[in-house]
């Protein structure tokens, strides 16, 4: 991997996901009924801060929860090893909610697919919107961003690397190439 | 019959050991050293040969009349003579049993229309084995049984060993004892210790041999009859059989090739080719057998050949039959244990597989020697030979050597002045 | 790579934590409102009972289901409970249907090796004869470790029928294998013939092995022991090796009492310590379907 460019500071992420906040409170008219679910890993953290600046702005506590898609995935017959499975850790009722799955970076769209089928093995929430801190385009599936940090076009060799404190020990966003083989 | 010239093999000359001459067998099927025609024969180089007496099986399953799925007459003679054996002395376990002198003239007739090689009938003690009412061993004895046994179904009441011990030898017969006490072996199927525990297996305790092998020595001496207990397994049975031998009585025993070359651990892979009654025992009670035929404490050597289908060692280990086929193996095997591992002198051995079990039956010995009809075995030791299903002529498959490599092999096998092995055209 | 799980010693010690440590994901799945995860779609799991069996069996068919795999059992008929069976053609017919996971229980030692033999797929071994029953040990070791995080210095005693049990082979192997200290407490015609190199102390007094017990495991009392003559009866049994009422006075309150199932009560285990709030019996049930669902996971072929 060689490293390209980085297109956000800490500061740069803080202020997106403070504006992504702000909008998810204008879109569902507050936070009534609202909940946030982080997917792991680093849609944990980045999920996280979000409800911070959504709990200091309308002085609620929004409910968290933490999704691990592994067991959903529909790749795992073609990976070389298989990936580590942690659990789940939603200790309110999904029914009725208004659920935002945070994540990092959305590609393919495939783990938001995956994480779609998991919440709705948990209950029936009123809607499910999606935030993520880089759309960076390549869809494979109908789905979409109704919160986006930056939209970022990319090529196909590219990879970027969102870096959260409570998993890489600092915040940054990189591109990186990927080594040809 | 055609002429044959053996040249440059180490003939044995017991008991002074190999020496290296050229021999011929001549049309009248006799050996002759010094008259070696200068034509007319097959000359044959045998370098890195060895010249024996053919060799003499004391415990051969043959299975046949009745098993004939197992093995029958002529794989048996086949895998033998392409061991080196001339002589076998059948096991009684037969369907119907050996317990009678019409099947003993059966099996004696059978085994000589195939012409390679001769085989001496064991009668039992019981009819039908059943350890209940004395067989017709006097009449046995006259169509040809030699010794009386019931191998595999040992006799659990004393006072009936003892009378069947008393009226065999009231004809001279030997008498052969599979040592086992049938409760203490019960539901077992390998030794009993730390592979049985492991592999969640009842064992067979070794107690069940020595219980036998003790009382057998007891009633030996009470009525000083002579008794040969056959696949010695244990360290602790062959010491009493020592130590009673050192006060006269007169007891004899023989151990088989897999006794001498493997001990329970080869169990672990639930290989049931390994599955063997008695059970292969402790490395230490192999070694000591070992020692015993160094030390040339062994009175002769048998194979145990117990030939099965292969369906039936397919079986769970629980339910697979007991035995391993042995004849077109037994002089390989041990050549590789004994003089290739152990170091001991193929010369200080191999007449255990040969004059030894004769001598014991009273039977007379084959010798390399001026004028005497050729009986002997050529073994190169330095061919090496797959052991495949392909490479084995005897119908049972059920050796756990299958897929192994050893080095030695016999060449030739002639009897009663023909050549039996390698087959074909005489 | 193709895996078989048919003694514990077919996995490293990683391989073993990590079937715990991601058992804990799929005990929370069986918390959900719909207990079911994708998983195993489109994957076969072969359930291969020769021999009798309600509640692995159920674990294990419940465990496939929970991970959307489809099931196809295969049940021998008692007529066909015979030892000399063909096991490998009945296999064989099997492996031609292209099944990913064969569950296999028997009553003959070696059985799975003979399965693993004769397949492509991968054999997980659900109890052969006396031999080994590594699932059981896995959910047993889980239970232990869930609850105190690890099993290094425990100590734990094992009471009951040990001779001739699978269950006991494979849970010595595993909890020594993650540095518990294991006691076994039974009359001496129901000890192993190797008992002395298997690592493990003997007590024949209950009371003397379970005083600084963190685990106490009973064992069921098979009944053909009596016939056997190993025991004289039940009554004696009880009286002498049973989990009895009067040991839960003296019991440290974080002591976890154990037991493989089916119990008898009131021969190898009295009703009043099955009960008791120091009994993980039922919690066992559920960590065998969490940790069967883990073995599938780490198993299942790409």
């Amino acid at each position: 991997m060689k490293e390209k460019a980085r297109i956000m500071s800490k500061e740069d992420i803080f202020r997106s996901l403070k504006r992504i906040a702000h909008e998810i409170i204008e879109f569902n008219h507050g936070v009534e009924g609202l909940a946030i679910l982080g997917i792991r890993r680093r849609g944990v953290p980045l999920g996280k801060v979000i409800k911070e600046f959504i709990d200091k702005t309308e002085n609620s506590d929004v409910p968290f929860g933490i999704i691990d898609i592994t067991l959903y995935r529909d790749d795992l017959s073609t990976l070389s090893s298989k990936p580590k499975v942690n659990s789940t850790e939603i200790d309110f009722d999904l029914n009725n909610k208004l659920v935002i799955l945070v994540d990092d970076v959305l590609y393919t769209g495939r783990t938001t697919r995956a994480a779609l089928d998991e919440i709705m093995d948990y209950g029936r929430p009123r809607s499910i919107q999606t935030a993520v801190l880089i759309d960076r385009g390549h869809r494979e599936l109908p789905i979409m961003a109704n919160f986006a940090g930056k939209v970022i076009p990319t090529k196909k060799t590219e990879v970027i690397e969102v870096k959260t404190e409570e998993t890489d020990g600092r915040w940054e966003v990189l591109i990186v190439e990927k080594e040809k083989k | 019959m055609k002429r044959y010239i053996f040249r440059n093999g180490m003939v044995l000359d017991a008991p002074k050991g190999f020496a290296k001459k050229d021999f011929a067998v001549l049309d009248n099927g006799k050996i002759t050293f010094k008259n070696i025609p200068d034509r007319g024969a097959i000359e044959i180089d045998i370098s890195g040969s060895y010249v024996i007496p053919s060799l003499f099986d004391l415990h051969t399953h043959i299975r046949c009349p009745g098993q004939e799925y197992k093995e029958d007459f002529e794989h048996v003679t086949r895998a033998a003579v392409a061991g080196g054996f001339t002589e076998l002395c059948s096991m009684p376990n037969t369907k119907p049993v050996a317990d009678n002198e019409a099947i003993i003239d059966y099996i004696i007739l059978e085994g000589e229309r195939y012409g390679r090689c001769r085989i001496h009938p064991f009668g039992s003690l019981t009819v039908g084995l059943q350890g209940e009412k004395l067989a017709r061993m006097g009449l046995m004895k006259n169509k040809g049984a030699v010794g009386v046994t019931d191998d595999g179904m040992c006799i659990q009441d004393t006072s009936l060993m003892m009378k069947a011990m008393e009226y065999a030898h009231t004809f001279g017969l030997f008498i052969m004892d599979h040592a086992e006490d049938n409760y203490l072996k019960k539901g077992g199927f390998l030794n009993e210790g730390l592979v049985a525990d492991k592999l969640g297996l009842k064992g067979i305790p070794e107690i069940s041999e020595t219980i036998i092998i003790k009382r057998d020595i007891e009633i030996s001496r009470y009525l000083n009859i002579p008794v040969h207990i056959t696949h010695v397994s244990s360290k602790r049975g062959a010491e009493l059989i020592m130590n009673a031998k050192k006060e006269g009585v007169k007891i004899t025993f023989d151990i088989t090739p897999h006794h001498l070359s493997f001990n329970e651990e080869a169990c672990l892979g639930f290989n049931t080719n390994f599955k063997i009654n008695p059970p292969l025992r402790t490395e230490k009670d192999r070694k000591f057998l070992i020692g015993l035929v160094r030390e040339g404490k062994v009175d002769c050597l048998a194979t145990d050949h117990a030939p099965h289908a292969k369906f039936e060692k397919e079986y769970p280990f629980d339910g697979a039959p007991f035995g391993v086929s042995n004849l077109d193996t037994a002089l390989s095997l041990l050549y590789e244990t004994l003089t290739i591992k152990e170091k001991i002198p193929f010369e200080k051995w191999v007449g255990l597989f040969g004059n030894a079990p004769r001598k014991l039956l009273k039977m007379q010995e084959k010798a390399l020697k001026e004028n005497a009809v050729a009986n002997f075995a050529v073994f190169d030791k330095n061919l090496e030979w797959k052991v495949t299903e392909k490479t084995l002529y005897s119908k049972g498959k059920n050796t756990p050597l299958l897929g192994r490599k050893l080095k030695g092999k016999v060449s030739f096998t002639f009897y009663e002045g023909a050549r039996v092995y390698p087959f074909g055209e005489k | 790579m193709r895996k078989h799980l048919i003694t514990v010693d077919d996995l490293s010690k990683s391989e073993f934590m990590s079937i715990l440590e991601q058992g804990k994901a799929f005990k929370e799945i069986l918390t959900r409102p719909i207990k079911k995860i994708p998983t195993l779609r489109g994957k076969t799991i072969g359930l291969l009972f020769f021999e009798p069996s309600t509640r692995t069996k159920l674990s294990f068919e419940l465990a496939a289901k929970r991970m959307s795999a489809d099931i196809v059992n295969f049940t021998a008929s008692s007529s066909s409970l015979k030892k000399d069976e063909s096991i490998k053609d009945t296999v064989m017919t099997l492996d031609a249907m292209k099944i990913d996971i064969y569950v296999v229980r028997h009553s003959s030692p070696g059985v799975p090796y003979i399965v693993a033999d004769h397949i492509r797929g991968s054999v997980i071994n659900a109890g052969d004869g006396a031999h080994s029953h590594p699932t059981q040990a896995i959910l047993d070791v889980y239970t232990i470790w869930e609850r105190f995080g690890t099993l290094k210095g425990l100590n734990i005693t094992i009471v009951g029928d040990i001779k001739y049990s699978r269950v006991v082979r494979s849970d010595i192997d595993a909890f020594l294998k993650l540095g518990a200290h294991v006691t076994i407490c039974t009359p001496r015609t129901l000890l192993p013939f190797s008992v002395s190199s298997l690592g493990v102390k003997v007590n024949f007094s209950v009371k003397e092995a379970i005083k600084n017990a963190d685990v106490i495991m009973g064992l069921r009392m098979q009944k053909e022991r009596q016939d056997s003559g190993l025991i004289p009866d039940e009554v004696e049994y009880n009286h002498f090796f049973g989990l009895k009422e009067e040991i839960l006075g003296s019991l440290n309150p974080k002591v976890l009492v154990m037991h493989p199932g089916p119990i008898n009560r009131g021969i190898e285990i009295d009703g009043e310590v099955a009960d008791s709030e120091f009994s993980v019996i039922n919690e066992q049930v559920t960590n065998g379907l969490a940790t069967r669902m883990s073995i599938f996971y780490h198993l299942v072929e790409a």
